[in-house]
């Protein structure tokens, strides 16, 4: 592109860039400004609560429609609870103060997470049911340490998880 | 600026026209990547990492969002009209549980009861006009990670009281940049 001179013939066509691109600028700083890429949502399908709701659900007035009640199909059968305590008063703040595994044998307790994933893998291997688990937490556990513990399950292999109520008075 | 004359008479101009399309594509790029935020989701929740989560399914169209969180007045300190501040403020104390769902108030579980029980009444209707037999909507929950496990599992309860069945539940895919709060 050449550089033409103000001495040549004809009218010259003379787009202003200058404004354009102080515009176009502002924009772009406006543009990256507000640019916040926000983390990416995933979410988790959750198999239904468990027995114990459904009994509990017949105490309370809502009984819309009675063959959805009668679903036998989405109860889950997991022959391994794991049991999650925690504590909440002044100095704790709901983080998990103790993890317990529960099978038709008995209660052992797990001193972390890691080791509740080994404990789970190895179960696993001899349970009849290996897609399910249940979680029984304490009511006043922190959500996202529940999340952690529904982590850890599913890397253990266990796909569907469902909730066991709170034990009362926790 | 003054363009004088620059001695020989031609004086040298940068070539800003490259620069402004570049500018542009630059633009164009930031103004594709803003993300419309979702009326429905309620940025005040800071939702749990998991890695166990799958992306979500774009061909699912019928959401129902409940947002779960402690009660924090903060949070509502200048976005409400006072008179509707008051009444929450009266009804709420910071660390309450706290129902919010998009265009209500926000709720305590009961009004939420009420609330959940007349959305599922008007997806049946609306489903069985299309001669679908059962309510296909999925209840999306978004709990807050300071929330309680008996606060989720409640309200859990409650959707599945009313009829819904099929539930979910959002957190954040750990490994992401920025994910850390």
């Amino acid at each position: 592109m050449t550089i033409r001179r103000k001495t040549e013939s004809g009218p010259e066509p003379n787009l202003p860039v200058t404004p354009m691109l102080d515009m176009a600028f502002q924009l772009l700083a406006f543009f990256v400004m507000t640019y916040h890429p926000s983390d990416l949502e995933g979410q988790m399908e959750l198999s239904l609560p468990s027995e114990a709701i459904t009994q509990a659900k017949d105490k309370e007035d809502i009984k819309t429609d009675a063959p959805v009640d009668k679903d036998q199909d989405l109860k889950l059968t997991a022959n391994i609870t794991v049991i999650v305590r925690t504590q909440r008063d002044n100095v704790n703040t709901g983080l998990i103060s103790g993890i317990a595994l529960q099978d038709d044998s008995g209660t052992t307790p797990v001193d972390t997470l890691d080791k509740l994933r080994e404990e789970l893998k190895s179960r696993r291997a001899t349970v009849e049911n290996k897609e399910n688990i249940k979680i029984q937490a304490d009511s006043k556990l922190k959500w996202e340490e529940v999340i952690n513990v529904m982590d850890v399950c599913q890397q253990a292999g266990f796909k569907n998880i469902s909730f066991v109520p709170p034990p009362s008075g926790s | 600026m003054s363009h004088g004359p620059a001695g020989e008479g031609s004086h040298a101009e940068p070539n800003l026209t490259p620069l402004l399309d570049v500018v542009l594509q630059l633009l164009m790029f930031f103004m594709m990547c803003v993300n419309f935020v979702n009326e429905q989701v309620n940025e005040d929740i800071k939702l749990p990492q998991s890695q166990a989560v799958k992306p979500m399914d774009k061909a699912e169209a019928d959401y129902l969002f409940i947002n779960l969180k402690p009660f924090n007045l903060a949070d509502f300190q200048d976005r409400l009209p006072s008179d509707v501040l008051a009444r929450v403020q009266d009804k709420f104390r910071d660390g309450d549980e706290c129902i919010l769902v998009p265009g209500k108030e926000p709720m305590r579980r009961n009004e939420m009861r009420i609330w959940l029980k007349q959305q599922y009444e008007d997806a049946k209707q609306i489903a069985e006009q299309r001669g679908e037999k059962n309510v296909n909507t999925a209840v999306v929950i978004r709990a807050h990670k300071e929330a309680d496990y008996g606060q989720v599992f409640e309200i859990l309860q409650l959707c599945k009281n009313v009829g819904y069945r099929r539930l979910m539940l959002r957190a954040l895919t750990k490994n992401t940049p920025g994910g850390a709060t």
